[in-house]
């Protein structure tokens, strides 16, 4: 079971990917924005983080290049409505390993998490 | 660099491209069949665009976007929609803050359909901010550095309505760009284009005031004081032109134009008002039908010489018109034809649209230019930007 934590400004995102993760894996803990996320990220050191981008205080890029460049082995997957070319490569470039776009179905979900913790 | 009408139309092709992002995306959310009814790119003062907006209460979502474009946006979902939106995000009694923060998501993913499509086509990054929720009245919904301001300034904004098939749910998405941002996407691939929003703003201020005077020859003629309610300059898919009057029926005239630019020019008095404005032209107790055209006809005809005056002047040009022909039939019946005849050349039509009335809305009257895009592209061309905003 694979120990996730959820980063999203949305309570309603958070709600839902608490949802489609439950029966598969754990959520360890979630963040409303960046800066809690890289906190969380140090207090329960999860399998895996599912990172909204645009998120108040700071944003899930900035977010993901600080988890990635304290502990490289870090697993991210970008989780965003944001779509453009341009912000996936920066998330790359931020040491993510997936990106899946919402609204995203459960099915998507869980193999973009497989495909990455595989 | 002078300005592409082309461009106009790539700019309409990804607001739709967008806006069908965005009703996948409601589809995908609601389980709900989401189509696009409707998208424009509009030119309008300030003043129109707050006015655009029917009286009611609206649930809002306002989300900023920054770096490679900037601008604001709003969705604004009228209550029983939001009510309906909530409940099939969130079923059951999970409570008004997951509700809202459902809504705000929506929002947020509605918007990027249209932000992708920009910063994908510009190769640019564009930041959206975190999305905020309101709860407003009328043109309210719209953030404050859209609404409040310098009323005649012309402004731009991308719009789309997006409705469920079942029509529990309809939203509106606005889109408004900073002026230096339309420059940046009117120049896609040769940079900025900061003449474009020059030219197309002058060439809108300058039809406004032909629809001033067109309100103004009204007025004259038949002793009902009319004014200018609503002005707007729409980029749209020809196939939408029927539907921006619907199948209220209308009493008036339609022109052919030629000159710079041809095209059609349409006077449509709602049926109502037609009644008041032949009843001002014709003092009878009960004139014969053949009056009642006839005296349509000439207002009709007096009218369209004072709009289309105003491009000849600026252009150093003539513009003429056809003899009218009479119509009286449903909106989206009388500019069908017209968008036929225009299809034939291009997939966007231009439209210019005016709306002259009275304060009481006991006369409306709608005036529709629709300008064939090579012509309208020679008149954009050779269109004197300073002497027109002079003459403001």
């Amino acid at each position: 079971m694979t120990r996730i934590l959820i980063a999203d400004d949305s309570a309603f995102m958070r709600n839902l990917l608490r949802e489609i993760l439950a029966d598969a894996h754990e959520v360890v803990g979630e963040a409303e924005n960046g800066v809690e996320a890289v906190e969380r990220y140090q207090e329960f050191t999860p399998d895996l983080v599912m990172m909204d981008i645009v998120m108040p205080i700071r944003d899930g890029i900035d977010a993901t290049d600080e988890i990635t460049s304290a502990d490289p082995q870090a697993n991210v997957i970008m989780c965003t409505s944001v779509g453009q070319e341009e912000q996936m490569k920066a998330a790359i470039r931020a040491g993510a390993d997936g990106y899946i776009t919402k609204p995203f179905q459960k099915p998507n979900v869980l193999d973009a998490i497989e495909s990455v913790i595989a | 660099m002078r300005v592409d009408v082309g461009s106009l139309a790539t700019v309409n092709a990804l607001a739709r491209s967008g806006a069908e992002r965005g009703a996948r995306a409601l589809t995908s959310l609601t389980n709900v069949e989401t189509r696009v009814d409707l998208t424009d790119v509009t030119f309008q003062p300030r003043s129109s665009l707050v006015e655009s907006v029917a009286d009611g209460e609206y649930v809002g979502v306002h989300v900023g976007f920054e770096g490679g474009l900037s601008g604001r946006t709003a969705l604004a979902f009228d209550r029983e929609s939001a009510s309906a939106v909530a409940k099939l995000l969130v079923p059951g009694e999970a409570g008004d803050d997951l509700a809202q923060s459902g809504l705000m998501e929506v929002g947020n993913i509605l918007v990027s359909g249209f932000i992708d499509e920009w910063a994908n086509h510009l190769g640019r990054s564009i930041n959206l901010r975190p999305p905020s929720f309101v709860e407003a009245s009328g043109a309210r919904v719209f953030p404050p550095a859209v609404r409040e301001g310098d009323p005649d300034e012309q402004i731009v904004s991308f719009h789309a309505d997006l409705a469920t098939v079942d029509e529990a749910v309809d939203v509106d998405v606005y889109v408004v760009p900073g002026r230096e941002a339309l420059g940046t996407i009117l120049g896609a691939g040769d940079g900025e284009n900061p003449l474009a929003v020059r030219t197309l703003s002058a060439f809108a201020a300058l039809t406004q005031r032909g629809a001033e005077r067109a309100a103004e020859t009204t007025s004259a003629m038949t002793g009902i004081e009319t004014d200018v309610d609503v002005f707007r300059f729409s980029a749209v898919p020809v196939e939408d032109v029927p539907s921006r009057l619907g199948d209220d029926r209308y009493v008036g005239t339609v022109f052919g134009l030629e000159g710079t630019p041809s095209g059609y020019f349409a006077v449509l008095f709602d049926a109502a008002s037609s009644d008041h404005v032949v009843e001002a032209l014709v003092p009878l107790e009960d004139p014969d039908p053949e009056l009642r055209e006839s005296a349509v006809k000439e207002l009709g005809n007096v009218v369209t010489s004072g709009f289309v005056d105003g491009w000849a002047n600026a252009l150093g040009g003539t513009v003429e018109h056809t003899p009218p022909d009479y119509v009286d039939d449903f909106g989206d019946a009388i500019l069908s034809p017209l968008a036929g005849r225009l299809g034939q050349s291009q997939e966007v039509a231009f439209v210019l649209d005016s709306i002259v009335g009275t304060p009481d809305e006991s006369v409306n009257c709608e005036l529709i230019a629709l300008p064939e895009a090579d012509s309208f592209q020679r008149a954009l061309d050779s269109f004197p930007i300073d002497a027109a905003l002079d003459q403001q």
